[in-house]
């Protein structure tokens, strides 16, 4: 970042001084805590995120915020209870496979507490294109009744009507991992199936699938995945201005009345919660988002610190993205429709440009980050961002998404430090230079 | 970042209103399908954990573009770059 220095003193002295004064050191320390054991991988509704929100609250709270946390219901989110177990045995030998290396929980299985033994078959081709009611007694070549049933990534969707048919012990089928060997953790999916389903890693599909061709196959599974109802918690902050004319009433966070009557708001968001631990594993959430919300927290700081200008200042940390974006789509009809939106997901190894997703009336939103990214050397590129951007332009609002990595996401590999201390520097000088850009 | 000499939009800013898809599903840094994906869905919660990115129609494009593993992300593409998922980890099936 040292080759940007020139470029900031294009923005003026106010700009090189408020860019300058970004901090590694507190963002890489944001990002040490919030990834610590005492959140447990932050998953929405769980004590390590209601820890985490209260965290950050204390943190704004420091910076002069007026801050609020503003709870919500979530449905449907996937909690993994207990280990599950997967084996297998053929020509007389055993193999113990290992969750999250070697298979994973599939979101749309049942419930399987207990582990189930039962011999491994496949659907054959003609079943996998035949209708439902064609089942063992009318023509169907396998009975899956009482078996695990192995399918590939196209068909596993027939493969689990045909084993719901035929009362099949449950599905086996492929995913594929992460370049560390890791099968990523995800918490909100489809409708469960009425079976059990459980992913594979390719090499141990194969595998499966030639031993099935030499003989018999016995597979041995359990899948302790249930869905849970809770609550989330976003926390709200607003940044009170006090020159002249400005409001300084009003609850600021755009839930109800009193929003004021600012020239310009701008929200910079970034959702903290993650998939939370396994229950024998570690998954720090370290970039995904921690390094996010330490970006938006030290851009928050530095901001707070500027001399006031004509902009309202809010922060928005968001709960349950990962259980698909309900923070912010319980925030975002509440914003005041004329909010600038910058919305952060991933500031963890930025490699060639950050990705950027524009969505409502972001034109000139866009072209001052543009304009802010130049001045501070970031590079940026179009991207789609599935994030809480989305909710935000959705309810009509000028709303940017922007991303910058996220090494090891959602597995236990996703640790403080391959988070880059460059990165986070790159996200939180972006924002500072795009709300200062913004205020002048 | 300690090479970066230039910053600023690569190509042309409008790119950014339609970015192009990716694999990857809700919460990950990347898009199975079209961003109006979930720009033109409600904002009830109710719809957001309904199904990947909070929409039906997501979920079903993302079974068939790689979010679930049966198809590696393409070489370059913001699955690979921003989450390094080589197989999709999927949301949905």
């Amino acid at each position: 970042m040292t080759s940007t220095a020139a470029g900031l003193g294009q923005g003026g002295p106010d700009l090189a001084a408020l860019v300058e004064a970004v901090s590694a050191t507190r963002m890489h320390a944001a990002v040490r805590e919030l990834a610590g054991d005492r959140y447990a991988g932050r998953r929405v509704g769980s004590p390590g995120g209601r820890a985490a929100a209260s965290w950050l609250a204390a943190r704004l709270g420091e910076l002069g915020a007026q801050v609020q946390l503003s709870e919500f219901d979530v449905a449907g989110v996937r909690e993994l209870y207990a280990t599950p177990v997967l084996a297998w045995s053929g020509a007389g030998r055993t193999r113990h496979l290992e969750h999250r290396r070697d298979f994973v929980e599939h979101l749309a299985s049942a419930d399987l507490p207990h582990p189930r033994t039962a011999l491994l078959t496949k659907v054959p081709e003609t079943d996998l294109e035949t209708d439902l009611e064609t089942g063992p007694e009318t023509g169907s070549e396998t009975d899956l009744r009482g078996r695990w049933v192995l399918a590939d990534a196209t068909t596993w969707g027939r493969a689990c009507e045909l084993a719901e048919a035929q009362g099949a012990a449950g599905v086996l089928t492929v995913r594929g991992t992460d370049a560390d060997g890791w099968m990523p953790k995800m918490i909100a999916g489809p409708p469960a199936r009425a079976v059990p389903v459980i992913a594979v890693r390719p090499e141990v599909h194969r595998h499966l699938g030639e031993a099935l061709d030499n003989g018999p196959v016995q597979v041995t599974g359990s899948m302790p995945l249930r869905q849970i109802a809770t609550r989330g918690r976003n926390v709200h902050a607003r940044f009170p201005r006090t020159e002249t004319g400005g409001h300084q009433g009003g609850d600021g966070h755009g839930d109800g009345p009193g929003g004021g009557n600012a020239r310009l708001r701008v929200l910079l968001s970034a959702h903290y919660d993650g998939v939370g631990d396994d229950p024998d594993r570690r998954l720090p959430a370290a970039a995904d988002n921690a390094s996010g919300v330490a970006a938006v927290l030290e851009a928050a700081r530095v901001l707070a610190a500027a001399p006031p200008g004509a902009l309202e200042l809010t922060v928005a940390f968001l709960d349950a993205e990962e259980a698909g974006a309900w923070g912010s789509a319980h925030h975002a009809p509440a914003v005041p429709p004329d909010t600038l939106v910058i919305n952060l997901d991933g500031a963890a190894q930025l490699h060639e440009a950050a990705a950027v997703e524009a969505g409502g009336p972001a034109h000139a939103l866009l072209a001052t980050l543009d304009q802010a990214a130049r001045l501070t050397g970031v590079p940026l590129k179009a991207g789609a961002m599935a994030s809480d951007n989305r909710r935000y332009a959705a309810a009509g609002l000028a709303s940017i998404g922007v991303g910058m990595g996220m090494p090891g996401y959602q597995t236990p590999a996703e640790t403080p430090d391959r988070v880059q201390p460059d990165t986070l520097m790159a996200a939180a000088r972006l924002l500072v230079a795009t709300v200062v850009l913004l205020n002048t | 970042m300690t090479n970066q000499t230039s910053g600023g939009f690569l190509g042309d800013l409008e790119e950014a209103f339609a970015p192009p898809a990716a694999g990857g599903c809700c919460g990950s840094p990347s898009s199975v399908g079209e961003p109006s994906g979930v720009a033109g869905q409600s904002t009830e919660p109710a719809a957001a954990a309904t199904a990947c990115c909070g929409s039906p129609a997501a979920a079903s494009q993302a079974a068939q573009s790689g979010c679930c593993g049966q198809a590696p992300a393409p070489v370059g593409s913001q699955a690979g770059s921003q989450a390094g998922v080589q197989g999709g980890s999927g949301c949905c099936g």
